[in-house]
């Protein structure tokens, strides 16, 4: 009898060995995005993709999964094996000890040449990490529907000219030195505005207040879960558009600040005090103006724990499905370590037509010239945060890599700063802001709005077609309307009608649909002049090209069902 | 600069030339002409064109008894509907083009006085061409691919010995990469059954 137990309890351990050897452990991989159809052969595969980079991705994937990616032929390496319930982060590497230094400290993985993955068998790796790094958590949800493969291949483009706007050039003059001085001393007052402390959560109430009196609407807090069981708050308030407010421009930088004596004294005036009151003068110049578009201003908390409140705007955001149209990121736009002092601009690949016109808006405008570096893998500010949920967004810094000798030190105060290139910055920021919002105009029909897609696809057996049906909302000034298309959002728009529309409707095609395709309508007037773009209507590929689900099995991705 | 597929292609056919040539024995030449009927292996194919017509010219060249090296030109054209994806009314007419260069060895064997039977293998050289006919939408490509055949000759007239009704069953296996929503992969080869006259030469 006892022999009969033991050869149960034997069976029976072996049974969960068994099961938990065969239970799915995610592993955290790298797949090169040099391989054609990577991202579709992912999008297929329905793994998840955490985080795009610039020569990678970053994806969490079960036995299933890599087998799939193997049957397909996508080449991949491991990164980390068993990460499921894990903490991830992602490390800037600028010097070769970097290496060193976090494997000393935990587990390290390089990624691409300046990042690596850094991660703890317990606990929360944020902890342990070195001072000193640049960094940012990795994300814990796909945002593989938000990839479509225009956006991670576009051109960097080239910086163009814009000509300069009088409305605009209004607004920009408006900036005022005096009004930097006194917002960032403000910030200053607090002492620290390090998360933990009420210096925080008073600069919060400052820049509440502050907006309440610029009659700004939507005024509101944010809170959110921060780190170690605090609850930091965003502020947001809005300048509603009166076209399209839907479309939503987004102004924000973080106002928390960090130095070694983070509890007492951060005064953070390069980072972010700067930030912040650009945010807050862009908002005062902006505030007496009409716009097509609503223009969000957004100071964010918690950004020095880890980007944690624009990751958490940036995901509601997502989960609202809210028509982000590009997001301006300020953090640390007031220290010139030389001058003439530029400012840099951070784009990812499909961000990059933004860092076109702010470079275009700050040269025209304010005469300022301009750095664009495009980078997917310049991760850590809370531009980011928008990146990692599909949006468009751009990051301006005075230097990469970062300049100021002050730089998370309780030096970093108003007397280091250079306000007249402060100045400079915080104009273009509010004349890209206001290029991007579009301005009312005299003279031209109202901005037509209303516009939406109807996406009938066909396919053959090598080739896919789309018709696109435009409809949108009839407006009275108009005698006619013109239709615009580009595969880049934002970027390059052609017309399509040789002569203005009667109709408020518009066909394209059928036409073969590799890429994901923009359109915007604009109304013409008696005299021929014509209105701002309309909101942009897009006919998503990712919708469209990656759902069929229930066609017959061959054409499915090639699975290797007996390997499960 | 050549491609591996069109490689092996090429040293095929050169091998069955070659082998062709070297044969210090007798030599039966065979010309035959078929048509028949396509029934694709891939079910995309299926779906949007259906079974399809082809027709074919095939060489037969039979080193002494046994075994021998065939080639010829297989024609098929079919005409079909894009499938409308997500519920749209209008109609996309398609047509699909497939020239085969086929090239195989084979081993003979007789049945009887009259019955040839020709169990082959090789390799078929593909190009195709599918368009959009109401669009100016094209895709064209060409793709070598491995085939079996099987054939069977009847030499029904005894006072026409060199003519023979023949039967053939030839399976492509041409599987291409696509660009299209509805597979990454798709396969236009398939069955064919040929029915048709041969002429022995010599």
């Amino acid at each position: 009898m006892r022999g009969v137990r033991a050869i149960v309890v034997a069976v029976l351990v072996l049974g969960l060995f068994a099961a938990s050897s065969f239970a799915e452990k995610p592993s955290l991989l790298k797949v090169p995005k040099a391989q054609t159809n990577a991202l579709i052969v992912l999008k297929r595969c329905g793994v998840e993709v955490l985080q795009e980079l610039q020569t990678c991705y970053i994806i969490r994937a079960g036995r299933t999964d890599i087998s799939d990616l193997r049957a397909n032929g996508i080449v991949f390496s491991p990164l980390a094996r068993n990460a499921g319930g894990k903490a991830f982060l992602l490390v800037r590497a600028r010097t070769d000890g970097t290496l060193a230094a976090l494997r000393a400290a935990g587990r390290a993985a390089p990624v691409e040449p300046e990042t690596i993955l850094f991660w703890t068998d317990a606990g929360d790796p944020a902890d342990r990490l070195p001072e000193g790094l640049l960094w940012k958590p990795l994300p814990n949800r796909s945002l593989l529907a938000r990839l479509s493969p225009a956006s991670s291949t576009a051109p960097a483009a080239a910086v163009t000219g814009i000509s300069a706007d009088s409305d605009v050039a209004l607004i920009v003059s408006d900036v005022s030195t005096d009004n930097l001085r006194t917002l960032v001393s403000a910030l200053e007052s607090f002492q620290t505005r390090n998360t933990y402390t009420t210096g925080c959560s008073g600069a919060g109430q400052y820049i509440y207040d502050y907006f309440a009196g610029l009659g700004l609407d939507g005024l509101r807090f944010q809170p959110f879960s921060g780190p170690h069981g605090t609850t930091p708050r965003n502020v947001i308030a809005d300048k509603t558009g009166a076209t399209c407010p839907a479309d939503i421009v987004i102004v924000c930088g973080h106002y928390d600040s960090t130095s070694p004596m983070s509890s007492t004294l951060a005064p953070g005036a390069d980072d972010n005090g700067s930030g912040t009151a650009a945010v807050l003068e862009t908002a005062r110049v902006l505030a007496s103006h009409a716009f097509d578009f609503t223009i969000r201003f957004v100071a964010f908390a918690a950004e020095e724990q880890g980007l944690f409140g624009s990751a958490y705007y940036a995901a509601q955001a997502a989960d609202d499905n809210e028509r982000i149209v590009g997001v301006i990121n300020l953090d640390m736009i007031a220290y010139a370590d030389a001058l003439p002092e530029d400012v840099t601009l951070i784009v990812n690949s499909a961000s990059s037509w933004l860092a076109d016109l702010m470079a275009a808006a700050a040269m025209s405008y304010v005469g300022l010239t301009s750095e664009t570096i495009v980078n997917a893998s310049f991760t850590y500010s809370d531009h980011a945060s928008f990146w990692d949920q599909g949006y468009l967004a751009l990051l301006a810094i005075e230097d990469e890599p970062i300049a100021n000798p002050y730089y998370h030190t309780i030096q970093d105060t108003s007397p280091t700063l250079d306000f007249d290139f402060f100045t400079s910055v915080t104009k273009a920021a509010a004349a890209v802001a206001a290029e991007l919002g579009q301005p009312e105009r005299t003279g031209p029909p109202a901005t037509p709005s209303g516009l939406t897609t109807t996406v009938e696809t066909y396919s053959s057996l090598f080739k896919t077609a789309k018709k696109v049906t435009l409809t949108w909302m009839e407006q009275g000034d108009a005698v006619g309307y013109n239709v615009y298309r580009t595969t880049l959002s934002h970027e390059g728009y052609e017309k399509l009608n040789a002569a203005p529309l009667a109709a408020a409707s518009y066909t394209d095609g059928p036409m073969s649909v590799g890429l994901t395709y923009y359109y915007v309508v604009t109304a013409v007037g008696a005299t021929g002049l014509e209105s701002n773009n309309s909101s942009e209507a897009g006919i998503a590929a990712s919708a469209a090209a990656f759902a069929i689900k229930s066609w017959p099995a061959e054409t499915a991705i090639v699975r290797r069902e007996g390997r499960r | 600069m050549i491609r591996k597929p069109a490689a092996v292609f090429m040293l095929l056919a050169g091998m069955s030339l070659g082998a062709a040539a070297a044969w210090a024995g007798p030599l039966k030449l065979t010309l035959s002409g078929s048509a028949g009927m396509f029934t694709p292996s891939g079910r995309t194919y299926q779906h949007l064109y259906g079974a399809g017509i082809p027709l074919s010219l095939d060489a037969w060249l039979t080193f002494g008894s046994r075994f021998g090296a065939a080639a010829g030109l297989n024609f098929l054209s079919d005409s079909g509907t894009a499938v409308a994806v997500n519920g749209g009314e209008d109609d996309y007419p398609l047509k699909i083009v497939r020239l085969t260069i086929p090239v195989s060895l084979y081993y003979a064997a007789r049945l009887g006085r009259n019955v040839d039977l020709r169990f082959g293998v090789g390799a078929g050289l593909h190009r195709y061409r599918e368009e959009w006919t109401s669009l100016s939408l094209v895709t064209r490509g060409w793709k070598v691919s491995p085939r079996l055949c099987a054939s069977a000759s009847w030499r029904a007239i005894p006072s026409l010995p060199r003519l023979a009704f023949v039967g053939t069953l030839d399976c492509d296996f041409v599987r291409i990469g696509s660009g299209a929503l509805l597979s990454d992969k798709t396969e236009i080869g398939g069955f064919e059954f040929l029915v048709g006259a041969s002429w022995r030469f010599f």
